[in-house]
């Protein structure tokens, strides 16, 4: 009995062990980097030059961080990050709030009214979703050339309005082709006519989509790298840009601590928006899917 | 408050043709039902009269108004839906409100309005909860309040209780038969619930295959269809049909010689007879010989499944009468309750 019950009990056990195990093992792997970045950015630089990159740090010390974010030598001042987080986050903040406008809108009219070419329009908007950033590269520089905005934030920001556009389009008509189609025909007998069908009803009501829509091009604009060196210049370089500027100098002493700390901030924004709202991003995708 | 006329309005998709020509003269006031099997153009007609869809030709006139053209904003017609179509970003008040604000009514009436809806239907506690925060009841007050608040010319309610339970359902049909007599709205009610049908409408318009099979009251509705696929659509447990050959005399026989009853005028040959379930007794003078096969007591009454041979037939008694299965029966037909069709067009022949 006794021996019976322990096999049961192992058999039972034994297969969560496993589980746990792998998936500790994936999420130690994964936490590796960051555990190397966060230690090594609060060492003296001698620490690092010791070798042990994994070791704990003896001195704990801010200045890396203080130095990344404001003293570092990235354009001809040594001003740190500070201007180019500046610059990102002024890219960044219109290029989201203005693809996904348009991107709601565009799924609204896509779904809620049967027009001539709708099939057309959609199919040609996806399509955008596929094509490859390099090959935009020449007519975008033209392009941003002919209307003066080559070089500076705004550009950047048509730029990712543009290719999000797209992308944003694609979730919200999806959203809106799964919208309930009794409170769009009440909202009309109530007499509710294009735009505040729109403004009243359907955006009100769009909040899953809406972050959706927000972290996928937040995480997609600020993360990106070749829009930023190819249409920017020092005034208006990205963090991407500045932070691979920083790791690349190729004169004075590699400060590695200060550039942990750079990377870091570079991709603090994009976790924080993760950390904030994933739960609603999981829930937004789902929506439409499953209705409750 | 107006009258509506549908004329000659009719309905294409494609080359499928939804609806026919669809003549209704409804005086102001009139509580019409529509009624009829999913599929028979019933949605589709309320659609066309809300201006949801575009008739493919035909006129609708409200209010002495052509509004065929006009585009559901610009038509006074309020709308009940099944799922009660609440808008779940707003509050109670606000729903009611909403038809207001989008019509341009000032703050200070609409709020009124709200107060004095809201006291009409006693769902003042609820006016600043958020419609998931209502049952199934008050969602549907609160959309009977958003439809009131408006003072539309017409009503429309899309079978507005079918999601509601067996006993809510009841209270809410009064209600709304309440609300009509009250405020007088004319009212156009889709349903596929004959006791709706029966208790609300002041008249009732059957719907068959994009047809309207019969427009009348309730009452003649139900006492004398005018062709067989009323006669079964109507009541429950539905009407029992019988072939029969109408012989030279008038006299209407049964397939094994049975005489049932008379028609009078008509042609020789082959007709359907109809007898409501009611309308039967078992009684040793019947016509009919069987042997009943199933009894199902429901309280205050009592159907009996009886076997003649050819044909199984439903007997409706009151309260709780000792019959049992497999006892042989003789069941009486009087000859005025008979109702006879036509073998082919289904028309009613006397």
């Amino acid at each position: 009995m006794a021996e019976r019950s322990l096999k049961t009990a192992v058999s039972r056990v034994l297969p969560r062990v496993l589980l746990y195990g792998v998936l500790g093992y994936a999420a130690l792997l994964f936490l590796m980097p960051l555990y190397v970045m966060l230690v090594n950015s609060v060492k003296p630089l001698d620490e690092i030059r010791g070798g042990d990159l994994m070791a704990w740090p003896d001195a704990f010390t801010l200045q890396p961080w203080h130095d990344a974010w404001s003293l570092a030598q990235i354009g001809v001042q040594a001003t740190g990050l500070k201007p180019y987080f500046v610059n990102s986050f002024l890219m960044t903040l219109p290029a989201v709030l203005i693809s996904t406008g348009i991107g709601a809108f565009n799924g609204y009219v896509l779904t809620q009214f049967r027009f001539r070419g709708a099939h057309l329009v959609f199919a040609a908007l996806m399509f955008s979703v596929f094509i490859p950033f390099q090959i935009v590269l020449i007519p975008m520089a033209r392009t941003l050339g002919l209307l003066h905005l080559a070089g500076t934030v705004p550009g950047l920001v048509l730029v990712h309005v543009v290719y999000g556009i797209g992308f944003t389009t694609l979730f919200f008509r999806n959203y809106y082709a799964a919208f309930p189609p009794e409170l769009v025909r009440s909202a009309r007998m109530d007499g509710a006519r294009f735009f505040r069908l729109f403004f009243r009803l359907l955006l009100p009501n769009s909040v899953p989509i809406i972050v959706v829509s927000v972290i996928w091009q937040f995480t997609n604009v600020w993360n990106d790298f070749l829009f930023g060196a190819s249409f920017s210049d020092y005034s208006s370089f990205p963090i991407t840009v500045a932070l691979n500027n920083l790791v690349n100098s190729s004169t004075g002493v590699k400060e590695y601590n200060v550039h942990f700390a750079a990377a870091f901030i570079a991709g603090a924004p994009t976790l924080l928006v993760y950390i904030l709202s994933g739960k609603y991003f999981v829930r937004g995708l789902m929506a439409g899917s499953v209705k409750g | 408050m107006a009258e509506l006329a549908l004329q000659g309005l009719h309905k294409l998709f494609g080359a499928t043709r939804v609806l026919h020509e669809i003549d209704i003269q409804l005086p102001d006031g009139e509580f019409l039902v529509l009624v009829g099997p999913s599929g028979c153009g019933k949605s589709t007609l309320m659609n066309l009269i809300a201006g949801l869809e575009e008739p493919s030709g035909g006129r609708i006139v409200l209010g002495g108004q052509d509004i065929t053209a006009a585009g559901p904003a610009d038509r006074n017609i309020a709308m009940v839906f099944q799922s009660y179509a609440l808008y779940p970003n707003m509050t109670v008040a606000a729903n009611i409100a909403f038809p207001l604000e989008m019509r341009g009514v000032p703050k200070a009436e609409r709020e009124k309005t709200v107060q004095d809806v809201a006291a009409m239907l006693q769902i003042a506690p609820l006016l600043q909860r958020k419609p998931r925060q209502l049952s199934g009841g008050q969602r549907q007050r609160v959309a009977i309040g958003r439809a009131l608040a408006r003072h539309p010319q017409l009503f429309l309610f899309d079978e507005p209780l079918s999601n509601l339970d067996a006993k809510l359902r009841v209270d809410m049909r009064a209600e709304i038969k309440r609300l009509h007599m009250r405020t007088g709205v004319t009212t156009i009610y889709v349903t596929h619930d004959q006791v709706e049908a029966m208790t609300l409408g002041t008249r009732i318009a059957v719907l068959d295959g994009g047809r309207i099979q019969q427009l009348a009251t309730p009452l003649e509705i139900y006492t004398r269809p005018a062709n067989r696929f009323v006669a079964t659509f109507i009541g429950s447990p539905s009407i029992n049909l019988f072939d029969a050959t109408r012989d030279a005399a008038g006299v209407l026989r049964l397939p094994d010689g049975t005489a049932i009853g008379e028609l009078a005028n008509g042609p020789a040959g082959k007709v359907v007879a109809g007898v409501r379930p009611e309308d039967m007794g078992l009684r040793d003078d019947g016509q009919l010989a069987g042997r009943i096969s199933l009894v199902e007591p429901t309280g205050p009454e009592t159907y009996a499944l009886v076997d003649l041979g050819h044909t199984e037939i439903t007997v409706r008694m009151s309260g709780l009468p000792n019959v049992v299965p497999g006892a042989a029966v003789r069941v009486h037909v009087p000859p005025q309750a008979l109702h006879v069709f036509s073998a082919d067009s289904g028309e009613r022949l006397n």
